[in-house]
Order: structure tokens, then C-alpha cells, then sequence
């Protein structure tokens, strides 16, 4: 009888699980679910490897997991710390200018809706720089924006932004090591301590995991295999809206022109432009081009953008 | 006996149920707010607005429906219409009221608690700790650009909204 009972025991954990996984596939879900389970009981070696093993498998697709609104939180961080570095460029008409450009740029990636949407902000600075941080957060340079001499090359510019955001490169920089402090902590915590401590250690973390994104994007730059992957992004993005992708090629030689060697923009923290353009090139003659754009769009494009930014 | 059987059958109806669940597809708005839209494309004619939570049944999909694009049917099954998977999630949001948002409840593989993990305190008392100015990020946030003047914008520049195609 016991033993019948164990099967039908069985039989009601494993039901749920089969229908779940009829649902359209886990789009999203949370890290510190798998560990917060581990918090129940008194603490002892068997629950200390439980909370272990479900850290680990916390981390193991951390990046994927995390849901839009954990990930607005570590966006707003990011983008308030690179600020500290760089002000803000005051100028509703360009700042909306770039928000208008850039929210349809993203409509065309694969992550068209985040979760406050996309938002641009220009930088004070000279330097040629830009960061597309978690969840939607782009700032861009007047340095890089200098570079454009079109409104298609700064759609080019937003574009390869918008890919890093869109294949979520910023959240890929977080070290497993931070996800398994935050996991554990929330495992640790959950049970036993008062509100203010676990909010005190989840702090602790989330600090850990903006240093870890402002650190590669700020400072030693994504590795050239998501840089091209942001490059190729924007190429599909600029000609599947119908802007010409041949414009990331001209923006990439103009930067080339003005980086200065040692810098601490671009010039520290992405791949030559001359190795970007070798394969953007490679990349827009594998394409079917859409029909080329009347001129008077074409011309509505660069009044809009003179107008905007000829004194940026 | 009894006291194991009463279990059971709590457990069976719950099975049962999340079974039922699983079979009408039920997925949640994981954004603040999308839209619900005549047809799969940004473009088109919004029919409603969906917040944060909201639940909506997947419904039979047409072959030629465009790819990142679902047919669904609003809370409450009063309208039908289309919205981007990019704002959906196969999870049950549960949105929690109060504000102890910090609080571990209501937490398994197909549950995503709101407001859990890094929320809103956690970047209070970060921007607290670490003396962090977000009045900028508040500002680009605030930005009034609507669905509309995009669309407008794209027209006007002989450009086409592709709404998320894949």
C-alpha cells in the first residue's frame, strides 16, 4: 500500500512538470528561485549542499534567467554609474531626437520590447564612446555622435548599441562567482534573518554585479566575439528597417580617422575598426538589399538630422 | 490513512489544475505595459493596453502568423488580438502588494515573484550606500516619445517598422 502511495506521490510531481513543459518554452525566470528553497530547516552539511547545488544550477543559465525587471534595476545602475564618469548632454531636442531614431532601430531586434523600453541619453564628452547598458539604457557620446555625417550612420551607431542590449552582452560580463553570491545569500538569509539583512546582503550583491558590467564596458571591453556579434546585429537591424547598412562601414573609417591611440573610448575597449569593417563588409554583401528609398525620404532623413545634430 | 489521502487528493486537483493551465497556454506580461494589437506588427491598430502581470490566453496560431508574434486573448477573454513574445513570459507573475518586496514567498520554477531579488529597495538603499545621482536616468527614462511619433518618424523617412521579426 505504502508503495502504491509513493507512486501516486510520484505520478502528482512528475504531472506538473510534463504539462509545464507543453508551455512555449521558459522565456524568462528568476536566479534565486532555485535556492531560496534551501533556506527552510535549521542549516546542516546535507542543506548547506542543497543550497550548493541549487546555487549551481542557479548560475548555470544565470544571464538567460533573470527576469526584464531584475534586469531594468541593473540597467538604471549601470547607466547612473557610467554617469558619474560622464555628464549628461542637456538637449531635449537631440536626447528625443535619438529616442525617437533608436525605439525604431530596436522594434527590429530580436528583443523589441524590454521592460520600460528602450531609452537614449547623449554624454557631454569628446570622447568617441557609447554604452548600451541592461535593459534598454544607450548613452552616447557628442564625440561618437561627431562621427555621423548622416542620419543612417547614426542609426548605424544605435544599432550596434542596441545589439549589445538586445543579445544581452551586458548581463554575460556578471561572473558566475556573483550569481552564486547572490544565490546563496538569498538561500542563506531567506529563513532566519530580518528583512534589513537580506536586503543589506542583496545590495552587497547587486553592487558586485554592476561593478562586474561597468568594469568590462567601461574598462576592458567585450570580447571582439560580441563586439562583431553587436556589429552583425546592426547590419541585419539597418537593412531590415531599410536604412543603408554600408553606413556602420563609412561611420567605423570615420571613427578610425579621429581614435586617438591610447585612448580610454573606443579605442581602448573595442576591436580596430579596420578588423570591424573586413567582416560588416563580408556581412552586407550576404544580403539581399530592400529597394533603395525615394530621395525625398532620403532627404527628409538628412534634414531631421541636421537639424538635430549639426551642432553636436 | 486518511490523513495521507486528504494530501493526495489536494495534491491531484492541483496537478490537475496545473495541467489545465498548461494546455490553454496561459503566458504573463513580463514589461510595465504592452500593447494588444489588431494585427502582428507594430503597426498595428492598438485594441487595448496589457500591464505588468496581466495573464493571456495563447490561442491557436494561424500559419502564416509572423514569427515573435502571438494571437492571444486579453484577461478576462474580452479581446483578441496579437502582441510581441519579447513581453511575455511562460511564468505566473505574482504581483505582490505591500511593501516588503524583499520577502521570499511564493517562489517556484514557474512562479516569478514581482518586485523580488534586485527591486526597488535594493536600488534605494544602493543609490543610498553608494551616493548615486540618477536624476539622469529618471530624466531619459521620462523622454515622451510614443509608439505613434515613432511610427511617424519611420514613415516620414521612407523606413518600415519591423515589429521584432526574427
Amino acid at each position: 500500500m505504502k508503495a502504491i502511495h509513493r507512486l501516486v506521490l510520484l505520478g502528482i510531481i512528475l504531472l506538473p512538470l510534463s504539462g509545464c513543459s507543453s508551455l512555449l518554452g521558459n522565456l524568462t525566470g528568476n536566479i534565486f528561485d532555485t535556492a531560496v528553497g534551501a533556506a527552510a530547516g535549521n542549516p546542516s552539511d546535507v542543506d548547506n549542499m542543497n543550497q550548493l547545488q541549487k546555487a549551481g544550477k542557479a548560475v548555470e543559465s544565470a544571464s538567460e534567467e533573470i527576469t526584464p525587471e531584475q534586469e531594468y534595476y541593473i540597467g538604471r545602475a549601470v547607466a547612473a554609474t557610467v554617469l558619474t564618469t560622464y555628464k549628461a548632454y542637456d538637449d531635449r531636442r537631440v536626447n528625443e531626437y535619438l529616442t525617437t531614431l533608436g525605439r525604431g532601430l530596436a522594434l527590429a531586434s530580436v528583443l523589441p520590447e524590454t521592460f520600460s523600453g528602450y531609452h537614449f541619453l547623449v554624454m557631454d564628452s569628446d570622447d568617441i564612446n557609447a554604452f548600451g547598458a541592461p535593459s534598454g539604457f544607450i548613452l552616447v557620446s557628442r564625440g561618437l555622435l561627431r562621427c555621423a555625417a548622416s542620419e543612417d550612420e547614426v542609426a548605424a551607431i544605435l544599432a550596434h548599441e542596441i545589439g549589445h542590449v538586445s543579445l544581452k552582452h551586458g548581463l554575460s560580463a556578471i561572473s558566475s562567482a556573483r550569481w552564486t553570491e547572490a544565490a546563496l545569500q538569498l538561500g542563506k538569509f531567506a529563513a532566519q534573518s530580518s528583512d534589513s539583512a537580506i536586503l543589506r546582503d542583496l545590495t552587497s550583491s547587486f553592487g558586485n554585479v554592476i561593478g562586474d558590467i561597468v568594469k568590462t564596458m567601461v574598462s576592458s571591453g567585450y570580447s571582439q566575439e560580441l563586439e562583431k556579434q553587436a556589429d552583425l546585429e546592426a547590419v541585419r537591424i539597418l537593412n531590415d528597417v531599410g536604412y543603408d547598412p554600408r553606413a556602420l562601414i563609412r561611420v567605423l573609417k570615420r571613427m578610425e580617422t579621429k581614435l586617438k591611440p591610447g585612448g580610454q573610448d573606443f579605442a581602448k575597449t573595442h576591436p580596430d575598426p579596420e578588423v570591424r569593417v573586413a567582416y560588416v563588409n563580408d556581412a552586407i554583401n550576404a544580403l539581399s538589399a530592400g529597394p533603395a528609398a525615394p530621395a525625398d525620404r532620403v532627404k527628409a532623413r538628412q534634414g531631421r538630422f541636421q537639424a538635430a545634430l549639426s551642432k553636436i | 490513512m486518511r490523513r495521507l489521502c486528504l494530501p493526495i487528493v489536494g495534491c491531484l486537483l492541483l496537478a490537475v489544475g496545473t495541467l489545465a493551465l498548461a494546455d490553454a497556454k496561459v503566458m504573463s506580461v513580463t514589461v510595465k505595459q504592452t500593447q494588444l494589437r489588431a494585427t502582428a506588427s507594430y503597426l498595428g491598430k492598438i485594441l487595448g493596453l496589457l500591464a505588468y502581470g496581466d495573464k493571456v490566453t495563447v490561442l491557436d496560431q494561424p500559419a502564416d502568423a509572423p514569427k515573435g508574434w502571438l494571437k492571444v486573448s486579453g484577461p478576462g477573454g474580452k479581446l483578441t488580438g496579437w502582441v510581441n513574445l519579447s513581453s511575455l513570459t511562460t511564468k505566473e507573475i505574482v504581483l505582490k502588494s505591500g511593501t516588503d518586496t524583499v520577502s521570499q514567498t511564493a517562489s517556484s520554477g514557474d512562479v516569478a515573484l514581482a518586485g523580488k531579488g534586485f527591486n526597488a529597495d535594493v536600488e534605494a538603499k544602493y543609490k543610498e550606500d553608494q551616493k548615486l545621482d540618477y536624476t539622469w536616468v529618471d530624466k531619459m527614462e521620462a523622454y515622451q516619445v510614443t509608439p505613434q511619433q515613432v511610427s511617424v518618424f519611420l514613415s516620414q523617412g521612407g523606413l518600415t517598422e519591423q515589429g521584432g521579426a526574427q
